[in-house]
């Protein structure tokens, strides 16, 4: 994945910000890479535009050598479908599926076949130690396995890159740093690339590489390839 | 509520000044259209009894022999008269277009009559012989302009005479109906005003001869003293106020108007009330977020529920306010329109009828203070944390279920509708039985014309056997009747018809018909008990029984001038034709013989118009009427209210349309993140409008299939209702009848899809990224 001066801007009446100001990265596939950063720093707009949900304003977005940037809204979504898995601070499940049904309703987009829908979904599912756990609905889960399910969701349609937005930002301390080492076993597991956006600092020592933004602009990386 | 909340909801309201303006709106639709409804009848009866006065209706008719005219002088002197008029009453013909029955009135020329006064419309007062003057209704129906000329058939033939004036009279202060008719037709008959004297020659009578006397009267107290002026004469009926067929049918129309009219005026509250408390439920929830961060403020539940309530009553009571003002020019136009129709004349002030008037002022503020209560609580129970991120607002927690079904081929968007709407269950039911209760509303109408229209053809093809009813020019006796007997004629039953008064634990005074119980032209549908068969038996009407606890095994006293008899009553009959009916020897001992006015005749097969034609040719009949006509004519009358039943379908759909589109747009509002989160996982926007299109069609569909068993039990309901004032009316309903429940139907799902069409413009302008990340940026 590829982005070339990339800005995003803002604009708030006469004022406008750049919340992204002219990011250039390279990130290989396979890799786990955790982007730290005050508030306001630039994370989730960069990881917004990474994944085809908002476009920049300038610059170019490539991934597995797709223009994101130039992709009308039809597009996005398709590729967004077929390559890109979320995992959200607040799990974005929906409450009346049970957690088989939340895993299954975004790989139907991929796969038709019911029992290998079903087949995938409950892989994916036992991956998050969730095994048993598929008739339940969201609200009868704790925190931690309410992301786990929504880890499960992302992955089971096998996306080339996994996206994921404060992912312990709503867990306790403890929980989250199992959601970490989850996140990383799975990277390993299924070589799905991953970058994840966090306020804890502890989440760069399963990384792979670490960018720390400020004011919209990388100010340093930690790990191999940093090249900012 | 501190002061902050109080200037937060000032800003609030002018902030959702529009939204506001709607809600304002449906409720002052609601109110206006609910008291103006209301005041329809308390105003047509005030205009009714209005004219009533003003035009002299007479108190007392009395029908006679033929008799001088001197009699009138003793009359008015009997104490207790306040005026009274001789005059002769003739049934004939008119000629114009087409031939018409006519009653032909002679008056003294001199003067218009003091009772029954006329109200001339157009032209004036005869001038000499050869100019008539005519009822308005009748000439309008009958297309007959001042002007014009008319033939009329007299004793020497048909004489030519020309029309001078048009009237409103108010014995025929609906259209005017012959009350010697055995099944009366309004606007079927033409009321000619004429010379005294000159009537008086052209039918071969004696100069001062007149048949008929006319009578204001005091409070009671006078009929004794006239009845012993007039106890040498040969009375024939005598008709009081209350008795005057037109007059009789506007104040059971209007009574009957009057139950109407309050259960259309309460749907009109109910159905107004689901979409006021959706517009609230919509309000409040776009201001959720705001709500959570009072209440993460520290702002109470109560206080916040306060601010609401505030907001509530200022648009519920100002919008009821106005409703009710505009109410009354509503309420105007409604009995204009309703007065126009049933007494051709203008209506008097609009009558405000206090419990309408209180209904509707407080319908705005409560139905407001009980929507944002509702709506507000379910948000504010919420812990402050839930109510910015929008949790906590799917339904009750689930119970454990456990049960993965077997993998099968999906449609997840369904799913994911469907579950939504099992799991806010309140919701769904609320729009569900607004669209049920809107399709009820709409496709009543059409199914209870369906209804009365089946009825008129059933009870027809059921219980009439005749092949020609004919109406007889006046009263005469059996054997005259009989004499219009010719060929071609198989069968002829004469029909008597008199007014009667009743005793048996009440009183009163009622139309009988006489017959012979063996014949079998006219059969009679029993409610309760059998036919009855001895002389001394008797039936009565259905209505006759409702309002009177008459019923089966009952004894009757029946009296007039004439005389009296005592019968048993051994059933009760459908038949609206007359309240009781009796053998004819009876009803002969009751009126001196001279009591038949019409008759029932079976004709031999192909000779229908040859006997309808000689029947015609005999000056002792009025009027011929075939089976086919006496339904098409009823049918007709049906179904000249149609234009008002599609008016009323339209704007139950229309409301079922605006409460779809609040709920629904609530529900996706509620639920933007998911909506967001299936767009991130790469549902395209169509596909994710598609479950929302797909969510109306679902609730639609329920009201519709909740909405047919209320409908009928609805109809089945209004039965009782309806017979009371159309005894032969029944709910049978044929497949075909449903139609206007169809085309109901229909019209809701198209609406209630273009209702959807706000939500999921929200969907497709969504911002994808602010709505999964709750809103951060940076």
């Amino acid at each position: 994945m590829v982005l070339k001066d990339v800005v995003k801007e803002y604009r708030n009446g006469d004022r406008s910000v750049k919340a992204v100001n002219g990011i250039s990265l390279s990130i290989d596939k396979g890799s786990f890479v955790v982007v730290l950063g005050p508030s306001g720093s630039g994370k989730t707009t960069l990881l917004n535009i990474i994944s085809g949900l908002v476009g920049p304003t300038s610059g170019e977005v490539r991934v597995s050598g797709r223009d994101i940037a130039g992709m009308g809204d039809e597009e996005a979504t398709k590729f967004r479908a077929q390559s890109i898995g979320f995992v959200f601070q607040f799990f974005n499940l929906f409450p009346t599926l049970t957690v088989l049904e939340n895993v299954e309703i975004g790989l139907a987009l991929k796969i038709k076949d019911p029992q290998e829908l079903r087949s995938r979904s409950l892989q994916y599912l036992k991956m998050v130690g969730l095994e048993g756990m598929e008739g339940k609905f969201p609200d009868q889960l704790s925190g931690g396995e309410q992301q786990r399910v929504s880890v499960a969701r992302a992955l089971a349609c096998e996306p080339e890159l996994l996206i994921a937005d404060e992912p312990t930002g709503n867990l306790d301390a403890e929980t989250g740093e199992t959601v970490w080492a989850l996140l990383r076993d799975l990277n390993k597991q299924t070589g799905t690339t991953v970058i994840a956006v966090t306020h804890w600092a502890e989440a760069a020592d399963f990384a792979d590489r670490t960018l720390y933004l400020r004011s919209g602009k990388v100010e340093r990386t930690a790990g191999p390839g940093a090249e900012a | 509520m501190n002061r902050y909340l109080f200037r937060k909801m000032n800003r609030e309201l002018v902030r959702i000044r529009y939204r506001a303006i709607g809600a304002s709106l449906l409720i002052l639709l609601a109110v206006s259209m609910y008291v103006g409804i209301g005041t329809m009848v308390p105003s047509a009866q005030e205009s009714l009894d209005q004219r009533v006065e003003i035009l002299n209706l007479s108190d007392l008719v009395v029908r006679t022999t033929f008799t001088s005219d001197q009699l009138v002088d003793d009359l008015r002197s009997v104490p207790g008269v306040e005026a009274a008029e001789g005059r002769l009453n003739l049934a004939s013909r008119v000629q114009a277009d087409r031939e018409l029955a006519a009653t032909l009135i002679g008056l003294d020329p001199s003067a218009p009559p003091d009772v029954d006064t006329l109200e001339f419309k157009e032209g004036g007062w005869f001038d000499g012989p050869g100019e008539v003057v005519l009822e308005k209704g009748s000439a309008d129906k009958a297309g007959i302009a001042l002007g014009d000329s008319i033939s009329l058939l007299t004793e020497s033939g048909w004489i030519e005479l020309i029309v001078v004036g048009l009237v409103y009279s108010p014995e025929f202060i609906w259209l005017p109906i012959n009350p010697q008719s055995i099944n009366p037709v309004p606007g079927n008959m033409a009321v000619v005003y004429l010379p005294l004297p000159w009537l008086q020659e052209a039918f071969g009578l004696p100069s001062g001869t007149v048949n008929e006397f006319v009578f204001l009267t005091e409070d009671g107290g006078a009929e004794a003293g006239i009845w012993e002026e007039m106890s040498e004469e040969n009375v024939l009926f005598v008709l009081h106020q209350e008795d005057i067929y037109g007059y009789a049918l506007i104040e059971e129309d209007l009574s009957q108007g009057d139950s109407m009219t309050g259960v259309i005026a309460g749907l009109i509250l109910i159905v107004a009330f689901f979409v006021v408390y959706s517009s609230f439920v919509r309000m409040v929830q776009e201001q959720r977020r705001e709500i959570g961060i009072l209440r993460a403020l520290g702002y109470s539940r109560r206080s916040i529920l306060l601010s609401y309530v505030y907001l509530a009553l200022i648009v519920g009571g100002v919008s009821s306010l106005i409703g009710v003002a505009i109410s009354l020019p509503i309420g105007q136009a409604f009995s204009d329109y309703y007065v126009q129709m049933t007494l051709n004349a203008s209506s008097a002030t609009v009558v405000l009828e206090p419990s309408f008037f209180i209904v509707g002022a407080l319908f705005g503020p409560i139905t407001a203070l009980v929507a944002s209560v509702i709506a507000v609580w379910g948000t504010v129970r919420l812990e402050p944390e839930q109510a910015i991120k929008g949790t906590g607002l799917v339904g009750r927690r689930t119970k454990a279920k456990g049960r993965v079904p077997k993998p099968r081929k999906a449609n997840y968007m369904l799913l994911y509708a469907v579950r939504k709407m099992v799991r806010q269950k309140g919701r769904t039911t609320l729009l569900v039985m607004a669209v049920a209760f809107s399709i009820v509303m709409g496709s009543m109408a059409f199914l209870m014309v369906a209804s009365f229209q089946n009825s008129i053809v059933s009870t027809i093809e059921e219980g009439e056997r005749w092949d020609l009813m004919a109406d007889l020019a006046y009263p005469v006796d059996r054997t005259t009747a009989e004499s219009v007997s010719g060929p071609g004629i198989v069968e002829l039953v004469p029909v008597a018809r008199l007014t009667v008064d009743w005793e048996d634990g009440g009183n009163g005074s009622t139309v009988a018909i006489g017959m012979d119980w063996g014949q079998d032209l006219h059969r009679f549908s029993l409610s309760q008990g059998s036919e009855p068969a001895a002389i001394d038996e008797a039936l009565v009407s259905y209505s006759f029984n409702k309002e009177t606890l008459v019923g089966a095994g009952d004894e009757l006293r029946l009296i007039t001038p004439m005389g009296e008899a005592v019968v048993t009553v051994t059933g009760v009959t459908y038949d609206g034709i007359g309240g009781v009916f009796i053998d004819r020897s009876v009803a002969e001992s009751l009126s001196l013989g001279q009591v038949y006015t019409g008759m029932y005749i079976e004709v031999q097969e192909g000779e229908l118009q040859n006997v309808r034609s000689q029947l015609l040719e005999s000056p002792l009949v009025a009027e011929v009427q075939e089976r086919g006509n006496l339904e098409s004519g009823m049918l007709d009358l049906m179904s000249s209210f149609n234009e008002i039943l599609y008016i009323f379908g339209f704007i139950s759909v229309l409301i079922s349309a605006i409460a779809i589109s609040n709920i629904v747009y609530v529900s996706v509002l509620e639920r933007r993140v998911e909506y967001g989160q299936l767009r991130a996982l790469g549902y395209r926007r169509k596909e994710v409008g598609r479950s929302v299109y797909l969510e109306v069609l679902l609730m639609v569909s329920l009201g519709s299939v909740l909405a047919a068993p209320l409908l009928y039990g609805v109809m089945e309901g209004m039965v009782e209702t309806f017979r009371a004032f159309f005894p032969m009316y029944r709910t049978i309903l044929y497949v075909q009848d449903w139609y206007g429940y169809g085309v109901i139907v229909g019209m809701t799902f198209l609406l209630g899809l273009l209702a959807a069409w706000p939500a999921t413009r929200m969907i497709s302008r969504m911002d994808v990224a602010k709505t999964v990340t709750g809103g951060r940026f940076g």
